[in-house]
């Protein structure tokens, strides 16, 4: 699923008593910006006493990536319904878009929890500092004891190495158009590429 | 951690060719099949960032599935996210280009796809070639057979 995100901004619809009702603003992941406005009402009138029918959607902007040309690390705190209770996870995934990092996300809790679209709110979506030295968010004299915003999960610290380097193991080879494909082969392929 | 790379190596691995940033590889699938690239870095087990340079070898900086790669001898010396410019420079100082022209797997392509595009008078003159080619060994052959 190609996702995009959108900021949708809405209110309720200005009456007499209250001529300048407060303001909502939302980053919504959704496929199109029809499903970012229906998904905006659907947390609003959760939120707020509030819905499609006595509010209105003032902007729908999508927010594009600003520099997908570099890998970034991104955490993602989700409230998501299983079977039995709704629970809040973490995770972090490393991708060149917020976006790509919330499909991955999508992906992941279908394949680990199969909790599907409809049940996972994403309540924060952001791009984590790789370490402490990386963080210019981090100031010590007003922070203190808080500790700066890092990466936390193991399997994606894994990669936060500038001199990485592993092999490929265990290739299967694969030949390079569909049109190729052959049901039988003349010799056992080898799946050591060195 | 225990890396065992081409920098620090504390385990002596049968791998010689890892990925790694600097790393050339050649896509073996999908549309820039063919073309060289180099890893400018890894976004987790599965994919990794990749550049040709875009001038030299026509493939632009993208994210790549590391199934699609099959990783070469070479390796470039760039920094992390190296832009377009150094990696040239990398590029033209490590000379990547002769060294990969001049590799077997390199001319076994080249003569692959030469052969590939070859048109009926090539095909004509490729015959020809080896009719004259087998017809100078059996001569030489069969005289060395005679004088034995």
């Amino acid at each position: 699923m190609v996702l995009s995100q959108f900021q949708v901004v809405g209110r309720k619809r200005p009456t007499e008593t209250d001529s300048t009702p407060k303001i909502y603003r939302m980053r919504i992941f959704s496929k199109t910006h029809v499903q970012a406005k229906s998904r905006f009402w659907y947390f609003l009138h959760q939120f707020a006493n509030l819905k499609a029918s006595t509010g209105e959607i003032l902007a729908v902007h999508e927010i594009k990536e600003k520099n997908p040309r570099i890998v970034k690390n991104f955490g993602i705190l989700i409230r998501y319904n299983s079977r039995s209770g709704t629970h809040n996870m973490y995770k972090e995934f490393r991708d060149t878009r917020l976006c790509g990092a919330v499909e991955q996300m999508y992906q992941d809790m279908a394949g680990r929890h199969r909790a599907r679209f409809s049940t996972i709110h994403v309540v924060e979506a952001k791009e984590v500092p790789s370490g402490v030295k990386a963080s210019k968010e981090y100031n010590p004299e007003k922070d203190g004891d808080v500790p700066p915003p890092a990466v936390q999960r193991n399997n994606i610290k894994q990669f936060l190495d500038s001199r990485i380097a592993f092999p490929l193991a265990h290739r299967i080879p694969r030949p390079s158009q569909k049109k190729y494909r052959t049901t039988f082969k003349a010799n056992r392929p080898s799946t050591f590429f060195s | 951690g225990e890396l065992a790379c081409t920098n620090r190596r504390p385990v002596k691995m049968p791998f010689t060719r890892f990925v790694e940033i600097g790393r050339v590889a050649l896509i073996n699938y999908g549309p820039e099949e063919g073309k060289l690239c180099t890893i400018i870095d890894v976004v987790d087990q599965n994919r990794a960032l990749v550049d040709g340079p875009y001038g030299i070898t026509g493939v632009h900086r993208q994210v790549i599935n590391l199934r699609r790669l099959s990783l070469t001898d070479f390796k470039v010396k760039i920094g992390l996210n190296a832009r377009a410019k150094s990696l040239k420079k990398a590029w033209a100082a490590a000379g990547v280009q002769e060294k990969w022209a001049a590799t077997a797997w390199a001319a076994k392509r080249a003569s692959r796809s030469a052969k590939a595009s070859l048109t009926d008078l090539g095909r004509f003159k490729a015959m020809l070639a080896k009719k004259t080619r087998a017809k100078k060994v059996k001569t030489a052959f069969n005289k060395l057979k005679k004088s034995a």
